[in-house]
């Protein structure tokens, strides 16, 4: 699976890349194939704030509905739109254009608190055995 | 009481399913792949080519001795009569209250002689309810361990039988059954299935079932054969409104409001009947609908159905239909609210969303 270095990622599967002073979300390719056929995708309103390890948003897959949590605590200023009529993507593009949300983060620590890749990895790991 | 991991059985053919690399869920106490690939991919596959689910969870009893058609009319709601040798019916157990113990599908195999399969949940409740309800002349025999079940379905299923067992399968009868040697053992073969597609299910001594699972996917190999999942089987027979027994019906509920008064011949005696007249005179209550969402999310097993704010149902079974490309659903609503086009709220996640009751069955198979 492609876990990409320049990402940072959450235990519960979000990865989260910052950008000109916002944080940009989604879901892990690992997520991505545990879900398998996204079919629907909510998203919060733009200005919600959210905290970190809080559901931020909805995934359903054909079998059930799973909370996306918030990678880092700020305020939402953009939600990925495409995904309500094309939730397909975070199946075929989870690191492109499947993103979620970006988030304008309000306590600078919280990122440090994310894994790297190689963390992530032999979080994903471990918890398979 | 808790499950204990140990205490979760395994399929007879669970090793052919790892190397099939699928992933596995519970269910009704039973370790059972979930998917190999896509939900969406095994469902279109069925829809389209031909599948195979691997069902022998269910529960097999068989039904025979001088007085067992007398017993099997008087517990099942459907008439055995209307049925020859070589067919089988669909029907329910219900208990004196009307309430539905089970659905099961009947096979006739011989006049006295009868394969009855049960849902896996209630099998060992069935068992116990058959057994005392008979008063001699039946022997009932469990065929739970000794038989496995193979589901193939789809369009090509035919293609894929002829070839396996070297005799024609392209004109069998919806609801017909025969049977064939395969490797010197007798296999029962229904034209059954849980999907609406055309289909077969196959019910195979346990010793050749590896053999015969490798034979279908070796021969069906040109039509596209592939395994398909428990989530796909749930997908295909809700887009076609085949109920799920313990979801959509259970002993709190009867056939009048389940829909499936056409399971229940009034022309017969059967245990439950006179509670089902009596119902039919007084009216029921509530009905189950079929609904679709247009927009707003999918509706679950358990959600409420509201209306004008005032909790009034439960959805029973929910999904995204891969077929339609939309949310479909099962649920319990009043009569009033139950005709074609009436409107509902749904409860998503808190919020209310609009669902449409319409015709069922969602999806019809263009024949």
């Amino acid at each position: 699976m492609n876990f990409p270095k320049t990402l940072r990622y959450a235990k519960t599967h979000e990865w989260a890349r910052r950008g000109d002073g916002v944080v940009v979300a989604g879901l892990s390719e690992y997520a991505q194939k545990e879900l398998s056929d996204v079919v629907y995708v909510e998203l919060p309103a733009i200005g919600k704030e959210v905290k970190q390890g809080q559901p931020c948003a909805v995934v359903e897959s054909v079998k059930a509905a799973f909370d996306v949590y918030a990678p880092v605590s700020g305020k939402v200023v953009k939600v990925n739109k495409t995904l309500e009529a094309n939730p397909s993507l975070v199946n075929t593009d989870s690191y492109g254009e499947g993103w979620f949300l970006e988030i304008e983060p309000s306590q600078t620590g919280e990122w440090d608190s994310l894994l790297d890749a190689g963390t992530y990895e032999s979080v994903l790991q471990e918890s398979a055995h | 009481m808790n499950m204990s991991l140990s205490e979760v059985k395994k399929l007879p053919l669970h090793a052919e399913h790892e190397r099939f690399r699928a992933n596995f869920m519970e269910f009704a106490g039973w370790t059972v792949p979930l998917s190999y690939s896509s939900i969406v991919d095994e469902h279109d596959a069925v829809r389209k080519n031909v599948g195979v689910f691997d069902v022998s969870h269910m529960g097999k009893i068989l039904a025979e001795g001088d007085r067992a058609s007398d017993f099997l009319e008087w517990v099942f709601s459907n008439r055995l009569s209307k049925i020859s040798c070589g067919q089988a019916i669909y029907g329910l157990l219900l208990n004196p209250e009307g309430g539905i113990c089970d659905d099961v599908i009947v096979y006739k195999l011989a006049p006295n002689r009868y394969f009855m399969i049960v849902n896996a949940g209630t099998r060992e409740r069935d068992w116990e309810w058959l057994n005392r309800n008979s008063d001699g002349g039946v022997r009932l025999t469990d065929q739970m361990d000794s038989l496995n079940i193979l589901a193939v379905q789809g369009p090509k299923s035919p293609d894929v039988l002829s070839e396996v067992f070297q005799c024609d399968f392209h004109h069998c009868p919806s609801f017909s059954c025969r049977e064939v040697v395969f490797r010197n053992e007798k296999i029962l073969i229904g034209a059954t299935g849980y999907t609406g597609e055309r289909g077969f299910e196959l019910f195979a001594p346990v010793g050749i079932s590896t053999e015969l699972f490798r034979a279908i996917f070796e021969r069906g190999a040109p039509f596209s054969i592939r395994p398909i999942g428990f989530g796909a089987r749930d997908t295909l027979r809700l887009e076609v409104k085949y109920l799920l027994y313990g979801q959509d019906m259970d002993t709190e509920t009867t056939p009048l409001e389940a829909g499936l008064e056409w399971t229940c011949d009034f022309s017969k005696d059967f245990l439950g009947k006179q509670a089902l007249l009596k119902q039919k005179e007084n009216g029921i209550l509530r009905k189950l609908v079929s609904f679709e969402i247009p927009k707003g999310g999918i509706a679950r097993h358990g959600y409420e159905i509201r209306r004008k704010g005032e909790a009034v149902g439960r959805v029973t079974s929910g999904t995204f239909s891969p077929s339609l490309k939309k949310a479909i659903g099962l649920g319990y609503v009043p009569v009033d609210l139950s005709t074609i086009g009436s409107e509902f709220d749904v409860m998503i996640r808190e919020r209310a969303v609009k669902a449409r009751v319409v015709k069922a069955p969602f999806y019809r198979h263009a024949v």
